[in-house]
């Protein structure tokens, strides 16, 4: 099912409903992927599938201004327990590929920044090249916006780049053609409908008197409020 | 029982990890912390049972005293013998003294009962006299041993053995090697991780996981069928050779 075949029978359903209102194409397009968006986190949970994994097999590996290693997200990750988004990093490279891939190997294991000193307590744990672990800094550094994992245990050894499996989220920013089919299995496109058309629903119910029309000139009417501008000048006379 | 067959560790990792749904390690536990546990598991089989011996061939140290390894307990055996390190040619079972306490080759040495009768006055410690091989009576053996604070400490007479021969009791393996898991141990250990690992679980979502910790504890300790006690039993049963060889021992001694 394509974006655009979808987004058109929304608008018009849309449309039909409240006939006054001007529901763009790119608003419900918008709303179709946060939709979307929440959608495929469910389904993850529920089925555990690899429906929405994508891999990318050559993932630059930096040195930060402290020499510590990372790699840039190639594409946002859903924000899973435990880094569960990132499905695997592992070396680029197929050692022993009668052993399986380098995945079946070796792969960086999660964990949470703040449980990094834990693992350096056990020798089993501690970070070496051959049991290495990512940590994720998805917001800022030094003020400036991020998407990073960092890699831990390889700080002595000439890893130049990753390979890694990620489960993606939808990035509307991202999206070139509406003729691409939605990322998501059929039987759940009607849901996708039923939760955006409840979204849309739910914006024109807002209260009227809420909404500002833009048509009112008269002045507003402070007695509505229990604002102390009213009530400013009895409490200086009592006081006086 | 007696095995020369070890299961590897994944093998028991892809089982464990499969049974408590944590097959790609993504419920907050590395994949060393489940080592670790096996590790721990391991350790507390060889306290209980005793199952792993290590064998330790050195030089007689100097001063008479010499320090246990890492990761052995229980001294089992000791023996004094002469040769050569790979070759013992006579040798001589080395005895524990009670409080025996060296300083320096084991000529000084403080015991609660000496067998140089330098403490024969105490009327609290009657028949302590100088044994000699002139005299009537026991003649004790001065090969002996004591351990304070794993410092093995041996008499003065150990010292014409050149070599000395230790039989400790190891703990599995080095804490951070890979731990050798005999096949007969692989039922308790195996419970003993899922144990743990609903135990560490209960912190995080006790209504969840402590029914299932309770079920795994009592497959692991349960004292009629619970997999730790099955492997105590495993491994303290004797081998039907060395029952048959008792047997025959016991049915032919009267008749020699």
């Amino acid at each position: 099912m394509t974006y655009r075949y979808v987004v058109y029978d929304l608008q018009k359903n849309f449309n039909a409903t409240f006939d006054d209102a001007d529901f763009t194409f790119n608003q419900v397009l918008y709303w179709v992927m946060v939709v979307a968006n929440r959608i495929r986190i469910q389904q993850v949970m529920a089925t555990n599938s690899d429906l929405f994994t994508s891999t990318f097999n050559d993932v630059v590996v930096h040195n930060d201004s402290k020499g510590r290693k990372y790699i840039d997200l190639p594409t946002q990750v859903m924000d899973l327990p435990h880094n569960a988004g990132v499905i695997y990093i592992t070396y680029n490279e197929d050692t022993c590929s009668c052993e399986g891939p380098a995945f079946a190997q070796v792969w960086f294991q999660p964990v949470n920044i703040g449980s990094v000193q834990n693992l350096y307590g056990d020798e089993y744990t501690k970070p070496s090249s051959k049991n290495p672990y990512f940590y994720r800094v998805g917001h800022e550094i030094d003020g400036v916006g991020v998407n990073r994992l960092y890699l831990l245990g390889i700080e002595c050894a000439p890893v130049k780049s990753v390979e890694i499996a990620i489960r993606s989220s939808l990035d509307p920013k991202k999206l070139c053609n509406i003729d691409e089919e939605i990322p998501l299995p059929d039987e759940m496109i009607q849901d996708l409908m039923m939760q955006v058309l409840q979204l849309g629903r739910f914006i024109m119910l807002m209260p009227k008197e809420n909404v500002n029309e833009g048509t009112d000139n008269a002045e507003l009417n402070t007695n509505m409020y229990a604002n102390r501008a009213v009530n400013l000048p009895q409490i200086q006379q009592e006081q006086q | 029982m007696t095995s020369n067959d070890f299961v590897s560790v994944d093998h028991l990792l892809a089982e464990i990890t499969a049974t408590i749904n944590d097959t790609d390690y993504k419920k907050g536990f590395p994949k060393g912390w489940y080592i670790s546990r096996i590790q721990d598991a391991m350790q507390e089989l060889s306290f209980d049972t005793f199952w792993l011996t290590v064998q330790e061939d050195i030089e007689m140290p100097t001063n008479h005293q010499h320090q246990m390894p890492k990761n052995v307990f229980n001294i089992r055996e000791i023996y004094g013998y002469t040769g050569t390190l790979c070759n013992p040619l006579k040798s001589q079972v080395i005895y524990w003294k009670r409080l025996f306490n060296n300083t320096h080759d084991g000529t000084g040495y403080t015991a609660q009962v000496k067998d140089d009768g330098s403490n024969g006055a105490d009327i609290y410690q009657p028949n302590q006299r100088t044994y000699t091989g002139n005299m009537q009576g026991y003649y004790g053996p001065k090969f002996y041993y004591n351990v304070q604070n794993g410092l093995i400490m041996l008499s003065k007479e150990t010292g014409m053995f050149p070599y000395l021969r230790i039989i400790y009791n190891g703990m599995g393996v080095a804490n951070g090697d890979l731990p050798i898991i005999p096949r007969f141990f692989e039922r308790a250990v195996v419970d003993y991780v899922e144990e743990k690992f609903y135990n560490a679980m209960k912190a995080r979502d006790p209504r969840m996981y402590r029914p299932l910790w309770t079920d795994a504890y009592q497959k692991l300790n349960d004292l009629t069928n619970g997999s730790w006690n099955k492997a105590r039993k495993r491994i303290k049963s004797m081998d039907s050779k060395q029952k048959d060889s008792m047997n025959e021992y016991i049915s032919s001694q009267y008749h020699k």
